[in-house]
């Protein structure tokens, strides 16, 4: 009995360590101008930590000093996996001074460089790798303009290599673009997915009255209809709020640093968790869904944030992005639901399973919070 | 002096938990980037839902489930929910990496058959299927797995599995017309015929007859 | 331009949806499998109960059977010019509406449906992905099938059972074509 739950911890744990990652993203913002090309890559040092190794003696934190004996290698690095080539020659990548910077609280690299091309004209290839063979789940925001064009793109091991056509993209490629990057964004944030889920396990369930059945205060409720309506409110009122939250914060509107608003995701999954097991929230689950959706917005604006959009395009960029949650959010219900909706008769299913359920995303969720919390980074254990 | 206010720490602390996790921690990368670029989760679903021989078996499952007393339903779900979820454990922590193809194959048909036949199936015939099954499907997907987070990967997979028998049997028990039975039996009698295919194709890939 | 690329998760499947594609294709290509797949399936709905429902349920598995021997690599003589015979009389069988009692309507379907799976079978292992391949032509056979019988229901109009029987004749021909090019050949 011990060793189960010893292996139960240590799967939660793990299960932390995997999902704990927060999505890791770069900013790879490149200029055209006049035949000369300029760019700003934004790493994230978090990132750079984990291949380079920026605390040389240990202590946990980062200075100046150490940075700046690193820079070299960060350079070396980061420019050893970026190409850029023009009409078929590469180009010579030219790092200048780099220097740090903050998005939504946690810490970049910012490296400047200028490309040198043997040919002034044609097309322009990137490829990018960074983090690749590390992190496969990494993703490169890449954002190029020349003269008053702005086009967007997001770098993956898929689609690691792109030829660049200013002229020919059309504004639907790129709304696309962006609904993909927040359909990957969910899909890929746990903690998010987390939180959803645990209002989904619940979904083809309402509050009985008087404590139900005895065993649990839930009771199940009928009719497929009935239960994919009450699952289509909490999801659109998810997104709705994230919607909200996330374009004021783009906007510059609303500044919270990462350092608060991860671990108040942590605290929404926590909360959502001891609710399904004693009612502590309001009672109708679209409620509560909006509630914490706002909270969720927050997060996802630091994704898009950093990319520097014009005001058009981020318009463009933040609509896209909030379909693209909302179908991210709409596979996992696609996954959930109907196996609950199944189970939901069963008094197994709502005495046993949906409390274990809700308890392991709180204790997930609580170790969370506290890695979070004081930035511990106990769970940086995958390589 | 931290002008920069930087922290990223490691401390021992860090050591300790990595020691606990030191037996399910996943090893070195190489497998599927695209899988792998999905994260554990998906990665675990996908690969069952686009493993054609344990969605076949699990289809043709719910199709034989579907003749036999709906009370049933939810025991056979988590069933195969269960079992795909230990059967890639299993694998994982055995090491283990056996050609299941002609054990999927043959489990195929038996469901398929039994399907085709309208064999109303007791709840332990159907659930000892849906954990043999689950457990194939689990195995198979074990060294799948290899890179990537082990319980999230299972999970994942286990979840994709219970959802498709879910989906199924929804499906099948809302179809009130009078063809509906003889559209579900053909469809056993597929699934069956798959299955034979591939068990010959297995047998002639071991026995040389090719 | 930009690569529409889309991350990972529209990638999976590139691999595994061509061999099924190739399966799927593979009874829609063969212009001989297509046409008797589809009469079997009308001259099903023709004959009424119960062979509208048996020769459904039983046709994937005598086919199996036949596809079990084109995959192991076991010869089975005649197969083409049996698979031209089975549009021949399949489509005579829909043209004249020939009823037949259903054991007998079995063991003529059967003998195709041999034919036809070992003409299937043979060609699986040289498919890059076998289970792909046999899931495409499982499913490819069984819509035509399905197509069939749902034709087969204009049968119950007067109108429609004449188009029925005229579409019958028209494949009987095209059999009698098949025919004479397995034969000369």
């Amino acid at each position: 009995m011990l060793r189960l739950l010893v292996l139960c911890i240590a799967l939660i744990v793990e299960t932390g360590a995997a999902s704990a990652h927060l999505a890791s993203d770069s900013y790879l913002n490149i200029e055209l101008e006049n035949g000369r090309i300029v760019g700003r890559w934004d790493i994230a040092l978090r990132d750079l930590d984990v291949v380079v190794g920026l605390d040389a003696n240990a202590d946990g934190s980062i200075t100046w000093g150490e940075l700046r004996a690193k820079w070299r290698e960060i350079d070396d690095y980061a420019f050893n996996h970026l190409t850029l080539s023009r009409a078929g020659g590469s180009c010579l990548l030219r790092p200048a001074e780099p220097m740090v910077d903050y998005h939504a609280g946690n810490a970049y690299a910012v490296l400047p460089f200028a490309a040198e091309c043997p040919s002034a004209s044609g097309q322009l290839t990137i490829g990018y790798r960074l983090l690749f063979e590390v992190d496969p789940t990494h993703r490169g925001l890449l954002t190029i303009s020349e003269g008053g064009t702005v086009k967007t793109d997001i770098l993956t091991p898929e689609h690691a290599s792109v030829v660049l056509d200013l002229a020919a993209q059309t504004l639907a490629d790129e709304a696309v673009r962006f609904v993909l990057f927040g359909y990957d964004h969910i899909l890929l944030g746990y903690d998010h997915l987390l939180f959803v889920a645990v209002l989904l396990v619940v979904a083809p369930l309402r509050r009985g009255s008087g404590g139900g059945t005895g065993i649990s205060p839930w009771v199940p409720i009928d009719g497929l209809g009935r239960v994919a309506i009450e699952t289509a409110k909490i999801l659109t009122a998810f997104t709705i709020a994230h919607a909200i939250t996330l374009t004021l914060a783009v906007l510059g509107l609303i500044n919270l640093p990462s350092r608060l608003v991860d671990p108040a995701i942590a605290a929404t999954i926590m909360l959502a968790a001891i609710d399904n097991i004693r009612p502590i929230l309001p009672q109708l689950r679209w409620h509560v869904a909006f509630g914490f959706g706002l909270i969720h917005g927050l997060a996802f604006a630091s994704a898009l944030g950093p990319m520097r959009l014009p005001p058009f395009r981020l318009a463009l960029g933040l609509g896209g992005f909030n379909i693209g949650v909302e179908l991210g959010q709409i596979t996992l219900a696609a996954l959930l639901v109907p196996t609950a909706f199944m189970l939901r008769g069963e008094a197994a299913f709502r005495g046993i399973v949906t409390p274990a359920v809700s308890v392991g995303a709180l204790l997930l969720a609580l170790l969370w919070f506290v890695d979070r919390v004081f930035a511990l980074d106990l769970l940086a254990v995958a390589g | 002096m931290n002008p920069w206010g930087l922290s990223v720490i490691r401390g021992k602390w860090r050591w300790l938990l990595v020691a606990a996790a030191a037996l399910i921690a996943p090893a070195p990368a190489e497998a599927h980037t695209a899988l792998k670029s999905m994260g554990s989760f998906w990665s675990g679903a996908v690969h069952l839902l686009t493993s054609l021989d344990q969605v076949g078996f699990l289809l043709g499952l719910a199709i034989l489930a579907g003749f036999a007393d709906r009370r049933n339903d939810a025991r056979i779900i988590a069933a195969s929910f269960a079992a795909v979820l230990l059967g890639a454990s299993a694998a994982w922590a055995a090491g283990w990496q056996a050609d299941l193809s002609m054990l999927a194959a043959a489990l195929m048909i038996v469901v398929g058959l039994a399907g085709a036949a309208q064999w109303r199936a007791g709840v332990l015939s159907l659930t000892g299927l849906a954990l043999a099954g689950g457990a194939i499907g689990g195995l198979a997907g074990g060294d799948a797995a290899t890179g990537l987070s082990l319980a999230l990967f299972s999970l994942g997979a286990a979840l994709a599995a219970a959802a498709t028998v879910s989906y199924a049997l929804i499906a099948i028990r809302a179809v009130k017309v009078g063809w509906g039975p003889i559209a579900w039996r053909a469809g056993a009698s597929w699934v069956a015929a798959i299955g034979m295919m591939i068990f010959a194709f297995d047998c002639s890939r071991y026995f040389g007859h090719r | 331009m930009l690569g529409a690329a889309p991350p990972a998760f529209a990638h999976i499947t590139s691999d595994m949806g061509g061999g099924v594609a190739a399966g799927f294709l593979h009874p829609l290509t063969g212009f001989d499998h297509l046409l008797a797949m589809v009469s079997v399936g009308i001259w099903g709905a023709q004959l009424g109960l119960p062979s509208i429902w048996l020769l459904p349920i039983a046709f994937p598995l005598i086919m199996a059977i036949g596809a079990v021997f084109g995959v192991i690599g076991v010869p089975l003589p005649g197969t083409e010019i049996l698979i031209a015979l089975s549009v021949l009389t399949l489509g005579a069988m829909v043209a004249l509406k020939q009823r037949l009692p259903v054991a007998a309507a079995l063991l003529v379907v059967g003998i195709f449906a041999v034919a036809h799976g070992h003409a299937h079978g043979a060609e699986m292992p040289n498919a890059a992905d076998a289970l792909s391949f046999t899931v495409g032509f499982v499913v490819a056979t069984g819509l035509l099938h399905a197509t069939g019988i749902v034709i087969g229901l204009l049968d119950r109009s007067p109108g429609g059972a004449v188009a029925l029987r005229a579409c019958g004749l028209f494949v009987g021909l095209v059999g009698c074509y098949f025919v004479y090019e397995s034969v000369g050949a």
